[in-house]
Order: C-alpha cells, then sequence, then structure tokens
C-alpha cells in the first residue's frame, strides 16, 4: 500500500509523515526509515543529524537505510509486515538524475527505474510513505537539466498520487487529505 | 468560462481531456499558447467550433509583456474580452483556459520576470472573478473553487 505526502520545505511532511508510519506499524513488523539524502556539506550533514535525533528521542525503534540512488535493492532488507517511510522523492530522483553528467540518462527511462523501485518496495512490505516536495509554483527555470527535471517529478507525482491509496498536501504543519482517508 | 489552474506539470491539460472529454473531442478548436503567436488569439473568436481550450495563458500574458510595460489588465482587455463575448453569444459555446500558477516561489531577482509575475497574479484574480468555475489541479486531483 502507498501513501504520497507533498509539500513546502518545513511545511512538516517529515515528522507528520513519521508519525503516520508509527500508527501504522504492526508489533510484527518494522518501521524502516529510507534516507536518500546524501551528506554533500556541513548543512546537509546537520540537517539529517537532526532528522535522526528527533527519530531517537521519539523512542521508536527505527532502523534507517541509507541509500540514494537505487532503491529497490532495499527490497531484500524488507520484511511483509514493515513500514517504509521513503525520505524523499525529491533527493532522489536529482540523485538518479545528475549523478554522472557525462552519461545523461533519459528522463522516461529514470520515471519508469522510480516507479518500477517503488513497486518493488511496495511489494516487499506493509506500506510505503513516500515524503516528496512541491516545487511547482515558480516560473520554470530556462537551464535545460532544471526543466527535465521539474517535468519528471511532476509526473511522478501525478503517477503516485493516482495510485496511492492516500495523498496528503502538507500546509504548515497541518495534512490536507486530498485523496483517501487520513491514517489513524 | 472555465478556468484551469494549478502548478506546472501537475496534470491540467489531462485533467481537461478527462473531465470535459465530450466537449473537447468534437467540435473543439486547442489554441497552444506556447506554440503560437498571440496575434492568432484575435481570429479565435471567428473560428467555427464551439468549443475554445486555451492552454498556457501564463505564455502569451509573458509574450505581451515583453512588447512594453503592459498590465494584466490591458491584456485581458485586448485579447480576453472578446473571447468571453464570443461565449455568451450562443449557449452551445465554451471558453476553457488553462494557466499554471507561477505566483509562490521565491520572488525573482530580474526585475522582468517579477513584474510578469505580479501581472500573472492579477490576470488570474480576474480569471477566477469572471470563471463559472475554477479548478485547482494537484497532481491530477480537481478540486473547484466554486
Amino acid at each position: 500500500m502507498l501513501t504520497f505526502v507533498c509539500g513546502g520545505v518545513r511545511s512538516g511532511k517529515s515528522s507528520w509523515g513519521e508519525k503516520a508510519a508509527e500508527k501504522l506499524r504492526r508489533a510484527d513488523g518494522k518501521l524502516i526509515y529510507l534516507a536518500t539524502a546524501r551528506q554533500s556539506d556541513a548543512e546537509m550533514k546537520n540537517r539529517i543529524l537532526l532528522h535522526q535525533r528527533e527519530r531517537q528521542a521519539k523512542c521508536a525503534e527505527w532502523t534507517t537505510i541509507e541509500q540514494s540512488i537505487k532503491l529497490e535493492t532495499c527490497a531484500d532488507f524488507l520484511r511483509n509486515h514493515d513500514i517504509l517511510f521513503l525520505d524523499c522523492l525529491t533527493t532522489w530522483l536529482s540523485n538518479e538524475m545528475f549523478k554522472d553528467f557525462n552519461q545523461p540518462v533519459q528522463p522516461k527511462d529514470i520515471k519508469r527505474r522510480i516507479i518500477a523501485a517503488v513497486a518493488a518496495l511496495e511489494g516487499a512490505c506493509n506500506h510505503v510513505i513516500i515524503i516528496s516536495n512541491d516545487l511547482f509554483h515558480e516560473p520554470i527555470p530556462r537551464d535545460k537539466h532544471v526543466y527535465r527535471y521539474i517535468r519528471v517529478l511532476g509526473e511522478l507525482h501525478q503517477y503516485f498520487v493516482h495510485h496511492a491509496k492516500t495523498a496528503v498536501k502538507m500546509e504548515a504543519g497541518r495534512p490536507v487529505v486530498m485523496k483517501g482517508e487520513v491514517l489513524r | 468560462m472555465y478556468f484551469i489552474t494549478g502548478g506546472a506539470f501537475n496534470g491540467k491539460k489531462r485533467w481537461v481531456l478527462t473531465k470535459y472529454s465530450y466537449d473537447v473531442n468534437d467540435d473543439c478548436k486547442w489554441y497552444h499558447c506556447y506554440t503560437e503567436k498571440n496575434k492568432y488569439i484575435m481570429t479565435l473568436p471567428y473560428s467555427k467550433e464551439s468549443t475554445l481550450v486555451i492552454e498556457g495563458i501564463e505564455k502569451s500574458l509573458e509574450e505581451y509583456l515583453k512588447n512594453g510595460h503592459g498590465t494584466a489588465k490591458d491584456f485581458y482587455d485586448r485579447y480576453l474580452l472578446k473571447l468571453l463575448t464570443w461565449e455568451q453569444q450562443d449557449e452551445k459555446r465554451k471558453l476553457i483556459i488553462i494557466g499554471t500558477d507561477m505566483t509562490k516561489g521565491i520572488v525573482p531577482i530580474d526585475k522582468d520576470v517579477r513584474h510578469f509575475r505580479d501581472e500573472l497574479g492579477r490576470l488570474y484574480q480576474k480569471l477566477v472573478q469572471m470563471a463559472d468555475d475554477t479548478i485547482i489541479v494537484w497532481f491530477g486531483l480537481g478540486q473547484s473553487l466554486s
């Protein structure tokens, strides 16, 4: 099963999504945090540490997997009853698209690969929660790479919203349920 | 008139094709602002079709503003007013305008882009005011404002 959560920066996507994951947790399954961010600089490192501390403070037993590309490989670690929290699609897509400028990949192939990876993760566990960012409400940069990135991200969002059982738009810490029911 | 808006790549066009399939499959003129020049908008009230879709109105406004210091109001009066009149002249006629919302990001550094974005916000307020209904499309899901 899939839940899709999207919102602006600091809209509380991760904390709401983590709470939702904890509610979904089953006694016989784990809570798995799939972190896609790379520690590219000190600020990014601090951001990652902050997220890790917040999860530890909640005492829920989160297992963290750090994987920036090819997330389908994580399916091997999952069990049927696990809840997977994927944070986030935006960094994952940029990792896949911009990992090597010398070897450009077709946007269509990347899109297909990401959809297949999510399907593999979904098939291997009980519930996948995907977090992503809303980057679609400003003039689109003319840079070819950025344009492609935003287009593929938008297409993926459409696909996941269509496919998800629950789709949530985060607005300043409040979840607006666009599709399905709130997780209780 | 129906105004369909939402962020870029949110599935606005697909929403129109699905929800207004009856109107847009048959007897429809589909006008792409990204591929055609503004002057052709003037010819639209003379087309035979009873449904008229204008896709990418933000691009037309951008083109209009490049030729001087115009405003959204000038643009509306010059290009869109006639289309609304055209729609009202026959009850079979339907006007659908699709526009990307670009008004929620960081204030652009470039002065002209700032002006464009301000006027785009004003244009959309006007369109919402004139529309029979406005739909905000969020990744394929439509929400009516009425």
